[in-house]
């Protein structure tokens, strides 16, 4: 499935410094449950939206396609511009999200992001995340032009990338397994106290 | 002399009817979905976020089109989606017909529409994007990002036929769907 990393060249003093490619999910602890997409929600929802972001307790979502009820039902939604003042903003916002009798697919896509968590700014020309769950469960995420605080990063590929920085988290390509599908985040974005998550084109998919 | 003129009218004719009937709802219907961005003539990007299929015994989806040609850039945001075709000489492209608003150097207007989206596999840098608004505006069908397997750009899949989900019954013209305006 979808999977291409094509990053502006270029990379990376902080990115040697803070990656930590292939962090074992199970490593990633708190980080993966909660409000947000990764490890809340019920099992079996199929679902996808653009941002989604918790500060200080208060949830807000983008181009959210809602979730699928029945197969005859598909979801989707989008949002030529969107922002949530002082945190975020992207353009040409999509989520899409369906089911059959054997296998559920969503996708969640938008561009030129401009995001900023705790000082750090992060900009990406595009981001997408897909996922699907049947017989087998399969995500992946596309990363394009991203940088974070003015430095180009560039993905590995690898699923739960993480970065650290000083008070803030960052995972590209987050992919969580549940009972009964996947979550796929794009990005996400959290800072150590817990008051600020965010998850940037997610994909979530359950049968 | 009657029957030569006979022939060769309805020559072109029969050529403009079968491209009329080139393009028709898949069925059992299909879903495309995608989003990314390709390079328009004039070197700026165009960002795009669109899906279509069917719903309820009706098409289904949205488009969303941002032009960085100008700035602030043009946008088409889908209000209705008016068709949903497949043309057999294209099978992994889709179209989405319907009707929208552009906003562009601070006037807004209504358009209608013609989007084709073409899944040519992953991860993605084959696939194609392309718009045809009835007020002339055209961006032709490409591959997005730079040109190549490797070009990036975002992302577009065609999903699986659905049985479950239904478009109109009986299933409407091209020209019904997409108001005689043509493939980007």
């Amino acid at each position: 499935m979808l999977l291409r990393w094509r990053i502006a060249a270029g990379a990376a003093a902080l990115a040697a410094a803070c990656m930590a490619p292939g962090l074992a999910q199970a490593q990633l602890g708190g980080l993966v449950g909660g409000i947000l997409p990764g490890g809340g929600g019920s099992s079996g929802s199929t679902q996808a939206a653009g941002v989604t972001a918790v500060v200080a307790g208060v949830v807000t979502s983008l181009a959210n396609s809602g979730t699928v009820s029945d197969p005859s039902q598909p979801v989707g939604t989008g949002q030529t511009v969107a922002s949530i003042p002082g945190l975020v903003s992207a353009e040409a916002l999509h989520s899409a999200a369906m089911t059959w009798t054997d296998q559920a697919a969503s996708q969640a896509s938008l561009s030129n992001l401009a995001l900023t968590v705790a000082g750090t700014g992060i900009t990406a020309d595009f981001l997408g995340s897909e996922a699907v769950a049947g017989a087998t469960r399969t995500g992946g995420s596309a990363i394009e032009g991203l940088t974070i605080g003015g430095v180009a990063v560039t993905p590995t590929g690898v699923a739960n990338q993480l970065i650290s920085l000083p008070g803030l988290s960052v995972i590209l390509n987050e992919q969580t397994q549940t009972a009964s599908g996947i979550v796929v985040n794009a990005l996400r974005v959290r800072t150590l106290d817990g008051l600020t998550d965010v998850a940037v084109a997610t994909a979530r998919a359950g049968i | 002399m009657k029957t030569l003129i006979r022939i060769l009218c309805a020559l072109p004719l029969a050529f403009l009817a079968s491209q009329a009937e080139a393009h028709f709802v898949p069925a059992p219907c299909d879903f495309i979905t995608g989003g990314g961005w390709v390079i328009v003539d004039s070197g700026a990007k165009a960002n795009f976020g669109a899906h279509g299929g069917c719903k309820n015994g009706d098409f289904w989806g949205h488009v969303n089109v941002l032009d960085h040609s100008s700035s602030p850039p043009g946008h088409l945001k889908s209000t209705r989606i008016t068709g949903y075709l497949m043309d057999p000489a294209y099978p992994n492209a889709r179209d989405i017909c319907g009707e929208g608003t552009v906003s562009y150097n601070g006037s807004n207007f209504n358009v209608r529409f013609r989007v084709r989206m073409e899944d040519n596999g992953e991860p993605g840098g084959l696939d194609r994007f392309g718009v045809h608004l009835s007020n002339g505006y055209k961006i032709t069908t490409r591959e997005l990002g730079p040109p190549g397997a490797t070009g990036g750009g975002g992302n577009i899949q065609l999903h699986k036929p659905n049985p479950s989900t239904t478009g109109p019954t009986p299933a409407p013209s091209e020209f019904e769907m997409c108001q005689g305006l043509g493939t980007p």
